[in-house]
């Protein structure tokens, strides 16, 4: 094989240096492997493309196929933190992954958006049953001259003399088993779009 | 539904099966998937999807990977199918089979 320019030599190892470094959440052997892989793709097509033009501008050409390093290792990096996460039950990984799919696709997006929510909401509602012992008039089902006024904490509820809190402290088992049940069924539905994004995959996910 | 949307869906599902058909018998690396791909089908993939994909189908244990020394001077990730893999591809080519036939036949007598 030729010898290459040493610019075309910088250019090449800028893109690997700062490839193999936004790969970091991964183990270094699977960096390196990734490295090593693409490292040699660009090698082969510049020789094979050598003839056709500048060295410069098909190499330049070839790494625009490839996308910028960071557009290029985003898969490789979000399938890993959400397959290990999983494998793991690594809460940090899976959110981490997460934020990285919503932040790459549309679907991913909708995904990191609804999942946020939905364990806000699980989340809510067992904090409201670990409030009613510490503020209990505060905290409960409110009516309001028959209408219902709120479920929930509230700040100013007792206040309004009108206002009558229904079910007492039936709102702890209450609001907590609703939490934990919303938290289970979030949890259930994120395993299956995790699942989903690794079409084929029918074991438990293993490495 | 534009053409062109429609294309896109049909290659992204398709993408796998055409990997997956290519390493049926023979091992092959990243570089050669892509060129054949490019050259005689209609699934047209870039660089920046391969790999990252030929990854993903590891990651799921349907292709397995191995480095090899070639005369290109730069060592080879080989990629081949799993004993997985090698049962879904069968599989896939089956259901694939009985799918184009209906669908040839549905064209067929809607014309």
């Amino acid at each position: 094989m030729k010898e290459l320019s040493s610019e075309v030599k910088n250019l090449i190892g800028e893109y690997l240096i700062k490839l193999k470094e936004v790969l970091r959440p991964l183990p270094e052997k699977e960096r390196e492997e990734i490295v090593l892989e693409i490292e040699g793709h660009i090698e082969e097509r510049l020789a094979q493309f050598l003839k056709e033009g500048k060295e410069t501008d098909v190499l330049k050409d070839i790494l625009n196929k490839l996308g910028k390093p960071e557009e290029y290792a985003s898969e490789f990096v979000t399938d890993y933190l959400l397959s290990k996460g999983m494998e793991q039950r690594s809460v940090i990984k899976i959110v981490k992954g997460l934020l990285r799919w919503g932040c790459s696709t549309l679907i991913g997006f909708f995904y990191a958006f609804f999942f946020f929510v939905s364990y806000l909401v699980s989340i809510s509602f067992v904090f409201i049953g670990v409030m009613k012992p510490i503020f209990p008039e505060h905290v409960g089902l409110f009516l309001k001259e028959g209408s219902l006024e709120g479920f929930g904490f509230f700040t100013s509820a007792s206040f309004d003399p009108n206002t009558q809190e229904i079910l007492g402290y039936w709102v702890i088992p209450i609001s907590l088993f609703i939490g934990i049940i919303w938290f289970i069924v979030t949890s259930w539905l994120l395993e299956k779009a995790i699942k989903n994004r690794f079409g084929f995959r029918r074991k438990p996910l293993i490495h | 539904m534009e053409l062109s949307k429609w294309i896109a869906q049909t290659r992204k599902g398709t993408l796998e099966l055409g990997i997956l058909v290519l390493l049926r018998n023979k091992k092959r690396y990243g570089l050669e998937i892509l060129e054949i791909l490019e050259k005689d089908s209609g699934l047209v993939v870039t660089e920046g999807t391969l790999y990252p994909l030929m990854n993903r189908l590891k990651r799921e244990g349907l292709v397995i990977s191995e480095w090899v020394e070639s005369e290109s001077g730069h060592p080879r990730k080989y990629y081949a199918l799993s004993k997985e893999g090698k049962k879904l591809v069968e599989q896939m080519i089956e259901y694939w089979g009985k799918f184009s036939k209906t669908l040839s036949k549905l064209i067929e007598e809607g014309r």
